[in-house]
C-alpha cells in the first residue's frame, strides 16, 4: 500500500525517533495527521465516535511504531489503524458501514436532461477554462475550501482520500470498507459539488459554498 | 447507445481511467458525436485539477492539531506507558 503523495511527506518525520518512541517526534506526527485521520474516522464510524476512534488509533500507532516497516507511507499505515479501530468498534456495536445513497440525483445534474437522455440544459461555456486560471480566484477558492469543509462525511473521506492523498481505489476500498463502485460514485458526486460551485462563479462572477 | 444522462453519471469514472474497454470506447464515440457532452467532460477534468491543487495547497484543509486535541492524544499516551 503506497500513497505517492503521502509517502513523500514522511521525509518530515524522524522516524529513528518515532520508533525508539520518541514523544516529540510522536507529537509531530499527531500535529501532522490528526485532523485528517478524523476526516476518514468519520466516513467510516460517523462524527460522535470518530474522536475516540482516532484517539485510540494514536495509542495503538504509539505501541506498534517500533514495528512499522515502511511498506506503505506512514499516513497510510495510520490510516489502516484508524480503520480497523472504527471496524472493531462498529463490530461492537453491531453496525455496519452503510454505503450514505444521501443523494438519488446530482443537484448540479437535476432537472438538466430531456426524457430521451439528452441535455435539456447542456453545459454553459467557461470563460475561466483552466485550473491555474480558477487558482487566481480568490473568492472562488473561499468557496470552494468551504464547501469542501462541508462534504458529508463519506464523500469528504473519499475526496481526502483519493485526490489529496492519491491512495489508490483498492486501499481506498479496505479503509472505508466500500465497494469500489460506491468509492467511484462517492468522489464523483463530491465533484460535481464543486463543478456546481465553479459554474456558478463561471456565469455570475459570485459564489456561494455548498454544504450537504 | 449511451445516452448523455449516463456520460454524465460516469463521467469521473472515464476521466479517472477506471472503465473497461468497452465502456470507454463507447463513451469515445458518444463524445466524438456530442458536443455538451465534450464540454462536460473538460469542465469536469478542470474542476478535478482544481479540486486537487486547492485540497493540497489550502492551510484551510490542511489544519495541524489543536493545542487541545495534542494535549489530550498525548496525555492518554502516556497513560499507556505508566499502564503495566
Amino acid at each position: 500500500m503506497s500513497g505517492s503523495l503521502a509517502a513523500t511527506r514522511d521525509s518530515e518525520f524522524d522516524l529513528d525517533a518515532l520508533k525508539c518512541g520518541d514523544s516529540q517526534a510522536f507529537a509531530q506526527l499527531v500535529s501532522a495527521y490528526h485532523n485528517q485521520l478524523l476526516v476518514v474516522a468519520r466516513g467510516i464510524i460517523g462524527p460522535s465516535l470518530a474522536e475516540e476512534v482516532v484517539q485510540e488509533a494514536w495509542v495503538s500507532a504509539f505501541k506498534a511504531m517500533a514495528k512499522f516497516e515502511g511498506r506503505s507511507s506512514l499516513k497510510t499505515w495510520l490510516y489502516t489503524i484508524v480503520s480497523n479501530g472504527a471496524k472493531t468498534r462498529l463490530r461492537k456495536e453491531s453496525r455496519q458501514v452503510r454505503f450514505s445513497d444521501d443523494e438519488q440525483q446530482s443537484a448540479f445534474l437535476e432537472g438538466r436532461f430531456a426524457d430521451d437522455g439528452h441535455w435539456s440544459s447542456p453545459p454553459s461555456q467557461w470563460e475561466l477554462g483552466s485550473p491555474d486560471r480558477l487558482l487566481q480566484e480568490d473568492e472562488l477558492r473561499a468557496c470552494i475550501e468551504q464547501t469542501l469543509l462541508l462534504l458529508p462525511p463519506q464523500q469528504k473521506a473519499v475526496f481526502q482520500l483519493r485526490e489529496l492523498d492519491q491512495e489508490s481505489l483498492d486501499d481506498i476500498c479496505n479503509i472505508l470498507t466500500i465497494s469500489s463502485s460506491n468509492v467511484r460514485v462517492l468522489l464523483h458526486r463530491a465533484r460535481l459539488k464543486l463543478m456546481q460551485v465553479i459554474d456558478g462563479y463561471q456565469q455570475t462572477g459570485q459564489c456561494r459554498a455548498l454544504s450537504a | 447507445m449511451l445516452k448523455c444522462r449516463q456520460v454524465s453519471e460516469q463521467a469521473s469514472d472515464y476521466i479517472d481511467r477506471q472503465q473497461t474497454p468497452m465502456q470507454r470506447a463507447g463513451f469515445l464515440l458518444h463524445l466524438l458525436m456530442c458536443g455538451h457532452c465534450r464540454a462536460f467532460i473538460q469542465q469536469l477534468k478542470i474542476t478535478r485539477e482544481y479540486g486537487k491543487k486547492i485540497a493540497s495547497e489550502s492551510d484551510f484543509l490542511n489544519q495541524p492539531a489543536s493545542e487541545q486535541q495534542l494535549k489530550s492524544t498525548l496525555e492518554a499516551i502516556e497513560q499507556t506507558k505508566t499502564d503495566t
